[in-house]
């Protein structure tokens, strides 16, 4: 069933090229404008604050979202990851891009919260959460009908996953970071990334092929 | 000579442009005649197209959310936001709380008085006559525990029970 799905989504030639289209390096260095806003913030300006947060929060949403898997949890770790940011950004020290510097900060409450509900048993049933999806892109009414298994089947495969791989799936395939910037967020090599990207997709491969 | 292993392995580098240019060739001549590893390409532009495919927008107002929160942390939030939650979850509380003081219904047990359901149950396990509490309740609003001691109580509840007191 999935390997259909996948091959019948192969031979939607003009979806890879969407595809292909979507996936550009983000890797612009940290900009005159987010400096000042940095500095602004710094100074507690909540104007900044706001500018800050209309740049980012798709980012933080969608990497939250793909970790977790859940909209609500999402949108939760959305306000959190600002609130933090808001907080902590005197500690921000122009080691990376600061848009790694939130990659991470989003990478880092998502796993805690994903973990905190595995320990606690409840993260169940989140996988059924495909019904009211508001994809980004504007899909053709021949990929729509595909969508939707396809997406059902895409996050069960997903949720199947060590969170490693899960992770950095949602980093390169949904955020399209660099290897370098995935380097910077997990906290790795730029070789580790490599190894662990290809053993992701294999993964990922697997969980449909056995579905 | 790289074998067919060691260029799967560079597969997901060179799907996304990662290799360098020496290693991409290699990888590229391998695919000309290499079906397994050109289904894996396959699979992984697949994976990918759906992956992104997961990409939503945020659906909510996240810097009001966030705005709201920061004022409070500084403590400059409104009077009338401060309370705009607070205040509608204490009425409602409130009211719930009146709804069942009114219109919770009273049980019958918990009109009886307590020294009487137990007086009635004394005796009923001590003979085999049972003494009904609720008729206890209606002639004697409370009985003196001084008449119940241990000795005599039996006696004379059944006394009071057959009428010959």
């Amino acid at each position: 069933m999935l390997v259909v799905c996948l091959n019948q989504h192969m031979q939607a030639q003009h979806i890879l090229s969407i595809g292909a289209m979507f996936i550009k390096k983000a890797d612009q260095p940290t900009t005159d404008l987010e400096n000042d806003l940095i500095k602004r913030c710094r100074d507690k300006d909540p104007k900044a604050m706001e500018q800050i947060v209309q740049r980012y929060q798709k980012q933080v949403y969608n990497t939250a979202y793909g970790i977790i898997g859940n909209r609500e949890d999402a949108q939760d770790i959305t306000q959190d990851v600002f609130l933090t940011i808001w907080n902590k950004i005197g500690q921000f020290r122009r080691q990376s891009k600061f848009s790694t510097w939130i990659y991470q900060i989003a990478k880092n409450q998502s796993l805690n919260l994903k973990n905190k509900k595995k320990r606690r048993k409840t993260d169940t049933a989140e996988i059924n959460d495909t019904q009211a999806w508001v994809p980004v892109e504007e899909k053709t009414p021949e990929t729509k009908v595909l969508a939707n298994e396809q997406q059902k089947l895409l996050l069960q495969a997903l949720d199947s996953l060590k969170e490693q791989h899960r992770t950095i799936l949602v980093l390169r395939e949904m955020e399209s970071l660099s290897y370098d910037d995935i380097a910077q967020v997990l906290g790795c090599s730029v070789g580790r990334v490599k190894s662990r990207l290809h053993e992701a997709r294999l993964a990922l491969r697997t969980a449909f092929h056995t579905a | 000579m790289d074998t067919h292993q060691e260029i799967q392995q560079q597969l997901s580098a060179y799907f996304d442009g990662e290799l360098e240019a020496s290693a991409a060739l290699v990888v590229k001549k391998h695919l000309l005649k290499c079906d397994e590893c050109q289904q894996m390409i396959a699979d992984f532009e697949a994976q990918q197209v759906l992956m992104y495919g997961l990409k939503q927008e945020n659906p909510i107002d996240t810097w009001n959310q966030i705005r709201d929160q920061i004022e409070i942390q500084e403590g400059k939030l409104p009077f009338w936001k401060r309370w705009a939650v607070p205040l509608p979850v204490a009425a409602l509380a409130t009211i719930m709380v009146f709804g069942l003081m009114v219109f919770y219904p009273i049980s019958e047990r918990s009109s009886v008085s307590p020294i009487n359901d137990y007086l009635s149950a004394h005796a009923q396990y001590s003979t085999d006559y049972s003494i009904d509490s609720s008729f206890l309740n209606e002639n004697f609003s409370a009985i003196e525990l001084d008449n119940t001691d241990s000795s005599g109580d039996t006696d004379w509840l059944l006394d009071t029970y057959h009428g010959y007191e």
